[in-house]
């Protein structure tokens, strides 16, 4: 990156290091002050703003014991986040499995339907990605009713499994183009199946793949607000309409708040980190790559 | 193939995560044993009550009640929407008596007429609530569980401070006084904005009240608007009774709504995005002068926990007005005494059993608890429940709350009492569609206050959109229902 | 590799005449791969949008009771042409689509070039500098309004701090807009910030050699080299960006509920509104059509835009 060292000076540089710090503490500071706030006393909210703890007020694990302990709030905690493990996970799952299948066919195959070939179906999907939901929520909600199967788990990873599986055929497809394709054709010769070939040899090369898709769908889908507003009520909540039932009716809980907020953010935040290289290709479908 | 590890073992949990659901039970023989059910609130404040009593209940007939929580803008679509599709997603449901329309006129809920046959507790409710509120038609299909009326609260320090008293009379031009009318209202707010008249350092300002979208504004505008409109015998406070006409634009709104703009500029700043809950934490801060809400201030500003102002608080009933606009004659007039209109805003929270709930039985067990004199006692003299007198219990035991730190509780139930039972006082909206007529109201209320239109051009606008409602609703029903929930006979 | 899909496709087994039972197993194996997927976004996508479609043309008030639908033809179109909320809604949606991705792009180019020069700890900025973008938006909604809240919050404390007026972010109607696109900048910038520098990574060397023979500037440098090569996956990833941004609802839902009035009130956010608040779902499909017919335009030219670059490579 010599280019850009090159002509620059030491005030260009002082200039540089100044919008990074800068850029920094903006990126970091509300996530600093959900830190802080959620270990403040009331008092130390309303008085406020405060931000140093030990020094402008003394810290409290009481929100964070409440969130978890409060004999009125255990299951309202717990069943939401229940929720939104097991709706992430399985549509997670589902979509993994659905779009590596279709993607390896893409790859692998030439479908011909007319004058439709393989990029007008991978193109097809991916159009499916760009949709509003708020078209798609309004008739899902009507069909799942009809199905008797509004506010369950269901109808949630139902729905998430559809919203992720265009982004999991597009990040899968990528992977499995790049993977040498010697090895499958002397097994087909050998007389495996197509499938057994997917299965025993295309599969475990491309687990990095598989695994960044799978977690990329997986916060996706524990994100998700639309489609959990409208298709749940009570047993089938998930952690972001917790969150957003939380308002201020009582004065600003900002304790309690921060507290369920960081519960949310936690968990993706680790996978976050596990799928950092892959975020580029991952957020622009493979559009952009590294 | 570590990663291939991850995986199989992240599938392997998703399996037993979604299969590991029911929860065991233990042997016992209680009442009602094992019995699970869901009650749907508003989230935040009204919640609290059924947070509180749910474990003792539970102790008793070892059921477990499961409390889902909506933010107010959202309950009522959940609610509906969990209706008309058939989700039987809630067993119990708390809401405003405002929606009974919708919801006891819907057909969603349970008569509770052979209930109440053996209830010897029911009498001692407040005829308002036990047969109105609580009732649609002459059935009855919920508990009340609140009793609920805007009121004023004032600080009395100020009103009584010699120094303020003298400076306020050179400026106005006449005594400070606990305000009677609008026009004092405003007067003492403005006194009383932008200096620090508590010593703390902090400037201080005139008035607490709600005003966020979503945030309940249109019940504080009805509060400021009704004693402008509301002549004694006449309707005239959301429709005309003979076409179902909108009343909602005429002068005497409009003067209601500059009177509520014209708050803006004399609360802390942020206060149009004020919710509920931000009134109520504000007001016994000490923030402010006057504060409109219903009998919650009053229990959370004399709770040392929770509040700086502990007794020196004073309630009054709303303000009224002396200058009325007649809608028969069309013109404004000066009436010789101040014309209240107290607007027995919202009606309170009651509690139904759905048509759809396992087990109506516990579900009523559970209300009839919550809504008994001794536990209802307890929850309406304390701050943080949002929950306000309704039985005539409540206002007998004034002991209990003295106990509870209200240094003047005859002051605060005798406000109260005025609102209730004055001749004029204005019941909420309580037709089906009142909430979807609410939600334009609330949108063009918030706009009037951000000052993206005048009063008058929201008010008209809003005009339009209630018509729309009751054509698209049908105007001849809507009629029917609008004079059926004043009392009227049919036309 | 920059802005490039996947590698041509050599087919496999295009056609393979083999055994019989193989031929029909072949033909299994082939469609068995794609089917599931197709079967899953017809069933859940294309159906419901055609159910939705038919939907757009009927009357249906979902609380009437007894009330089905009934066909209007175009009476729901018709009426959207004069729904003033709904076209505000739109014109509030592209201000905030068009000033959000703008920004947005600008100040990751600039921290993409600053972090595409030898600094230290780049590694572990760029991994810091990611999080926001990756995190439950009903969440971050709710670490704003802390922070902006008018007199509890550190914004306001931080502008009197510096001497300035403290400003009602969520609560003013000029203001709460922006306050929304500062968050989604907040939340977004990152996106453009590592695909930008990836970008920048993959630039071919020679141009830079050569133009500094010449004699050129950083800032010739920048604007006659490395922006024009760089168009390609910016507009690209814009594009990405601005779908995605046309769909915004969960910032609104709570940082302002669509207030002051309707100044933070998004498409979505109305239709959401239409849909479930007032329960009208004949009208509400009708207005979710124009917003689909409006991004399938859009990303018509994105995916033409992306099938391009696969060509071409």
């Amino acid at each position: 990156m010599s280019r850009h060292a090159k002509s620059r000076n030491r005030l260009g540089s002082l200039l540089m290091y100044l919008v990074l710090i800068a850029w920094t503490a903006f990126t970091v500071f509300p996530l600093y002050w959900t830190v802080i706030t959620s270990v403040k006393t009331p008092l130390a909210v309303n008085e406020g703003p405060f931000y140093f703890p030990f020094i402008d007020f003394k810290p409290t694990l009481d929100a964070w014991v409440g969130i978890f302990t409060r004999e009125f709030s255990g299951d309202m905690v717990t069943r939401p986040f229940g929720n939104s493990v097991v709706v992430g996970l399985t549509s997670a799952v589902l979509a993994v499995i659905l779009g590596s299948l279709a993607a390896y066919g893409l790859t692998r195959f030439t479908y011909r339907l007319g004058k439709i070939g393989n990029k007008d179906i991978a193109f097809w999907i991916l159009s499916q990605r760009m949709l509003p939901p708020i078209a798609t929520v309004i008739p899902l909600f009507i069909v799942f009713k009809t199905l008797r199967i509004l506010d369950t788990r269901i109808s949630l990873i139902l729905a998430y499994t559809m919203f992720n599986l265009p982004f999991s055929v597009w990040l899968m497809r990528d992977f499995f183009a790049s993977l040498p394709r010697e090895v499958e054709e002397c097994a087909l010769v050998d007389g495996c199946t197509p499938f057994q070939v997917f299965y025993r040899i295309a599969l475990p090369l491309s687990t990095p793949g598989l695994v960044a898709t799978f977690i990329f769908c997986l916060i996706f889908a524990w994100n998700e607000f639309l489609f959990a507003l409208v298709l749940t009520f009570s047993k089938g909540q998930t952690m972001p309409l917790l969150i957003a039932g939380q308002n201020f009716q009582r004065g600003p809980q900002w304790w309690d708040i921060s507290a369920m907020a960081l519960l949310t953010i936690f968990p993706v935040l680790l996978l976050a980190l596990l799928v950092e290289r892959y975020i580029v290709r991952g957020l622009t479908l493979g559009a952009v790559k590294e | 193939m570590r990663r291939g590890l991850v995986l199989s073992v992240f599938f392997a949990l998703t399996i037993v995560l979604a299969f590991s659901l029911p929860f065991g039970a233990s042997g016992s023989t209680k009442k009602f044993q094992g019995v699970q059910l869901t009650l749907a609130g508003e989230s935040g404040l009204t919640i609290n009550p059924m947070k509180w009593h749910r474990g003792e209940w539970g102790e008793m007939t070892g059921a477990n009640i499961n409390i889902v929580e909506h933010p107010f803008a959202s309950l009522f679509e959940k609610i509906m929407t969990s209706f008309v599709t058939g989700t039987a997603a809630y067993d119990i449901i708390v809401y405003p008596s405002a929606w009974s329309g919708d919801i006891m006129g819907g057909g969603y809920v349970l008569p509770l007429t052979k209930y109440l046959k053996d209830n010897p507790d029911w009498d001692d409710i407040l005829p308002l609530y036990r047969e109105r509120i609580a009732a649609w038609g002459n059935t009855v299909y919920a508990f009340p569980l609140d009793g609920d009326s805007h009121m004023l609260y004032y600080r009395k320090d100020l009103i009584e401070n010699p120094k303020y008293k003298a400076d306020f009379k050179k400026k106005y031009g006449y005594d400070l006084q606990p305000p009677k009318t609008w026009k004092m209202y405003k007067d003492i707010a403005e006194f009383f904005t932008g200096w620090d008249w508590d010593g703390d350092g902090k400037p201080n300002y005139g008035v607490v009240e709600s005003m966020a979208r979503g945030g309940q504004s249109y019940w504080w505008f009805f509060s400021h608007s009704a004693a402008y409109v509301a002549i004694p015998g006449q309707v005239s406070l959301f429709f005309d009774p003979d076409n179902m006409k909108p009343l909602i634009n005429s002068p005497g709104h409009v003067q209601g709504l500059q009177d509520y703009v014209d708050m803006v500029k004399y609360g802390p700043p942020g206060m149009l995005n004020y919710q509920v809950g931000d009134v109520r934490s504000e007001y016994p801060l000490g923030t402010a002068a006057l504060a409109i809400d219903w009998g919650d201030v009053g229990t959370m500003a004399n709770d040392p926990k929770l509040s700086k102002v502990v007794g020196k608080v004073g309630y009054l009933p709303l303000p009224g007005s002396t200058r009325v606009w007649n809608r028969k004659t069309g013109k404004w007039e000066d009436f010789p005494e101040i014309n209240y209109a107290p607007y027995i805003a919202f009606g309170g929270w009651v509690a139904s059993i759905t048509k759809t709930c396992k087990n109506p039985d516990a579900a009523y067990d559970f209300l009839r608890y919550l809504n008994s004199p001794a536990v209802s006692l307890k929850d309406v003299t304390t701050g943080g429940s949002g929950f306000n007198p309704y039985r005539k219990s409540h206002f007998e035991a004034v002991q209990r709350w003295r106990e509870f730190g209200f240094p003047n509780p005859e002051e605060y139930l005798q406000a109260i009492r005025f609102t209730i039972e004055h001749p004029n006082a204005q019941l909420d909206l309580r037709i089906p569609g009142a909430a979807e007529y609410f939600e334009v109201l609330d949108l063009n209320l918030s706009r009037a206050l951000s000052k993206e239109v005048t009063p008058k051009q929201a008010l008209d606008a809003v005009y339009q959109e209630w018509e729309k409602i009751t054509n698209k609703l049908g105007r001849e029903k809507q009629l029917r229902y609008y004079r059926e929930s004043l009392g009227l006979p049919p036309k | 590799m920059a802005a490039q899909g996947a590698q041509p496709v050599a087919p496999l087994t295009s056609s393979q005449p083999r055994g019989g039972g193989r031929r029909l197993g072949g033909f299994i194996g082939k469609y068995g791969f794609i089917l599931p997927t197709v079967g899953v976004i017809l069933a859940l996508s294309i159906y419901p949008l055609i159910y939705s479609l038919t939907l757009a043309f009927c009357s249906w008030q979902l609380t009437r009771i007894g009330g089905g639908r009934t066909f209007v033809g175009l009476a729901n179109f018709i009426a959207l042409m004069s729904d003033g909320r709904f076209w505000f809604s739109l014109k509030t949606t592209l201000i905030f689509v068009v000033v959000s991705v703008g920004v947005q792009y600008v100040i990751g180019l600039v921290m993409a070039l600053i972090l595409a020069s030898e600094i230290r700890g780049r590694k572990f900025l760029r991994v810091l500098l990611l999080i926001p973008m990756m995190l439950t938006p009903v969440a971050i909604g709710y670490m704003w309004r802390m922070i902006l809240n008018s007199t509890r919050g550190p914004a306001n404390h931080f502008l009197t701090l510096v001497g300035l007026k403290p400003l009602e972010w969520l609560t003013s109607s000029d203001i709460a807009l922006p306050s929304i696109i500062l968050v989604d900048i907040w939340q977004w910038t990152p996106f453009f910030i590592v695909t930008l520098l990836a970008g920048i990574q993959s630039l071919p060397q020679d141009p830079y050699e050569a133009a500094t023979i010449d004699g050129a500037t950083g800032w010739q440098l920048f604007w006659y080299v490395t922006f024009p090569m760089l168009l390609p996956v910016s507009v690209t990833v814009i594009f990405l960006r601005a779908i995605e941004a046309f769909k915004v609802f969960d910032k609104i839902f709570v940082l302002t509920g669509g207030g002051p009035g309707m100044a933070t009130e998004s498409s979505t956010f109305y239709i959401y509104t239409l849909a479930f608040r007032h329960f009208n779902l004949g009208y509400a499909s009708a207005a979710a059509y124009i917003l689909l017919i409006l991004i399938v335009f859009a990303s018509t030219v994105l995916l033409n835009r992306i099938r391009r670059q696969m060509d071409v490579t």
